[in-house]
């Protein structure tokens, strides 16, 4: 069964290949949208964000990640980001570790 | 008789308190994920399936599904008065209706909008009551090779029905059978594809495969454009179409309907496909075209209709065959499946508390919404409002949670974030990916019947072609992936998807 799906998934790129390399390419605007640094940037913190997460424990990681994500985008105001993040974390806390009864990550401190 | 007691029976289970609260919470978190754009019901149910570990499989089906049919309640809002889809299937709602709110009709056209579709959501909810129980009754004498060739036409119409190239959306579709072979084999449990890895022995999570392909990677698309948005400041005043209105309403709504129930039972038309369908249709039977997309009424309660109609329709093939026909029956189907329940044509007679139950959450559930979306729309609006750089990190958060808490390890974390990334250069290269979670899904029960058909028949695949319906349903696959390389004809489809892109 992979191997037959295998061969489909190659026959269909073949044919992808054959009929799109005949048809002209069209102008379309930029491949990529001006702000593609944050992209690398999302994926960098969510990937370290999913390695430190048990180490350092939910609470712990969530807040450093929701504080990098709130400052990304150019907001200045540190108090509205920092507010931000500790309402997140608090809220998502409560409800999905104590209500919800789904046991995130405590880490090495315990929290 | 026997369906009234039953439908007696549902009802004293949807007005249980517990699940009166979950059937409001599904419709209200289905009507805010609907206003904000960014996230559909395909990501928040993933989000939420841990949840549903914790209660009963009624109450937990009864919830999903309030979330999908909420949500298109709610994308309907965002359509008409900031022209920004909430979800895919409220697309086509921005032509007119964003160009009635300009014409400072937004109250009739908000209203329309939730008329219709508690009507239509009324009307495919009596559907699937009437044709669930014939389908599941034909079903019962389908053997491995029925299911073979419904499985095989279904991802055929779903390939078939996709906005754009057929070839992709089957390369998407076979990609996606071959993700779902990874871990254990379904008939014999050797290991496939996990590169001795012991967190993939399970296989990839369908949680967060749909989360990385819908949630990470739209929200990746996002920031990379300016997130600054502009909303269409306006008053809303008078919800209640006038007189004229519903005239010009009434046979939409009721085209609408029919259109999208019929399409929710195909396997891929589902919602979004209907939406356009109705809007086209209506623009073709119209007495006056032109007035199209400059705000006729009617281009916002056709298709507003039908994509509420179609969430019934899409419950029929899921509860009497046990095929889910799109996407989020898919994560629905995963729902019940943690619970141990098969959705099949057994379901109907071992578990007629979900069926009913659900069916009469789902009366009970439009009317909800119905006075949640009219009275508070002025609530929704200001949700409208919250900037995206606010929003996008809280969407992350929630997608984090969700795939962590399925099983409890970050393994899963980075599956998602791998899948994101995947997606986002996919969605580049415009290829969808409905054809992808749907062959996924489908996989293994694909490779279930095949192989049970191949044991029947020693070995031999003319047993798919001796069985009348498998025979039908592989010739119709056939000759639909074979219409794309006549030219008329290929012509024709793709005047049929350009004309509702128009």
């Amino acid at each position: 069964m992979p191997f037959g799906t295998g061969l489909l998934l190659l026959f269909f790129s073949l044919a992808a290949l054959f009929r799109e390399g005949r048809e002209e390419v069209k102008e379309e605007g930029p491949w990529i949208g001006p702000y593609w640094k944050r992209v690398i940037t999302t994926i960098i913190s969510l990937s370290v964000y999913a390695l430190i997460l048990t180490r350092l424990g939910y609470i712990l990681a969530t807040f450093l990640l929701m504080i990098f994500l709130f400052w990304t985008p150019g907001y200045k105001k540190w108090m509205g980001t920092i507010i931000k993040a500790v309402l997140s974390v608090g809220i998502t806390y409560f409800v999905f570790d104590k209500w919800l009864d789904c046991q995130l990550p405590k880490g090495i401190f315990g929290f | 008789m026997d369906v009234l007691t039953h439908l007696l029976e549902g009802f004293r289970i949807a007005f249980i308190p517990a699940n009166l609260l979950y059937a409001f919470v599904g419709v209200f978190v289905g009507t805010l994920i609907g206003v904000l754009p960014g996230i559909g019901p395909a990501g928040t149910i993933s989000i939420l399936i841990p949840i549903t570990f914790r209660i009963p499989p009624v109450s937990a089906i009864i919830m999903l599904a309030g979330i999908y049919y909420g949500a298109q309640y709610g994308g309907s809002t965002t359509s008409i008065l900031v022209n920004i889809p909430g979800e895919a299937s409220s697309v086509v709602t921005c032509l007119d209706g964003y160009q009635m709110a300009r014409q400072g009709r937004a109250g009739p056209a908000l209203g329309i909008a939730a008329f219709g579709s508690f009507i239509a959501g009324t009307f495919s909810v009596i559907g699937l009551m009437v044709l669930a129980f014939p389908l599941a009754k034909v079903a019962l004498k389908f053997g491995p090779p029925e299911y073979f060739g419904l499985m095989i036409l279904g991802l055929t119409i779903v390939t078939y029905l996709v906005r754009g190239s057929v070839i992709r959306a089957l390369q998407m579709a076979v990609l996606g059978i071959f993700l779902s072979s990874v871990g254990m084999d379904v008939m014999v449990g050797t290991p496939r594809f996990t590169f001795g890895m012991i967190d993939l022995a399970d296989g990839i999570g369908l949680v967060p495969l749909v989360m990385g392909v819908f949630g990470i990677s739209e929200v990746l698309i996002n920031v990379e454009q300016s997130l600054s948005r502009q909303i269409f400041e306006t008053k809303i005043k008078g919800l209640l179409p006038n007189l004229k209105d519903w005239k010009d309403s009434k046979w939409p709504i009721v085209r609408g309907s029919l259109i999208g129930f019929f399409l929710g039972i195909l396997p891929g038309g589902g919602a979004i496909i209907s939406s356009f369908v109705s809007y086209a249709v209506e623009k073709r039977v119209s007495r006056h075209p032109e007035k199209f997309g400059k705000g006729a009424i009617e281009g916002v309660a056709g298709p507003e209709s039908a994509n509420n109609a179609a969430i019934g329709g899409a419950f029929i093939p899921f509860f009497s065959l046990g095929i889910p026909p799109n996407v989020v029956m898919a994560l629905l189907l995963g729902a019940l499946m943690i619970h141990g329940i098969q959705p099949g044509p057994l379901i109907l007679k071992q578990h007629p508390d979900i069926f009913w139950g659900t069916v009469a959450s789902m009366y009970v559930g439009n009317g909800m919404l119905l006075l949640l979306n009219l009275p508070l729309i002025g609530i929704w609006v200001k949700i409208l409002k919250i900037p995206y750089p606010t929003l996008f990190p809280l969407i992350l958060l929630f997608c984090l949670i969700g795939s962590y808490s399925i099983n409890f390890t970050v393994f899963d974390i980075l599956v998602m974030v791998f899948f994101g990334i995947v997606g986002y250069i996919l969605r580049k290269l415009e290829y969808e990916f409905a054809p992808l979670v749907l062959g996924y899904v489908l996989g293994p029960l694909l490779e279930r019947s095949l192989r049970q058909s191949l044991i029947l028949s020693d070995g031999s695949f003319l047993i798919f072609m001796n069985r009348t319906i498998s025979a039908v349903c592989i010739l119709m696959s056939f000759i639909l992936l074979l219409t794309p390389l006549i030219p008329h004809l290929r012509k024709r489809r793709e005047a049929l998807t350009r004309e509702v892109e128009e």
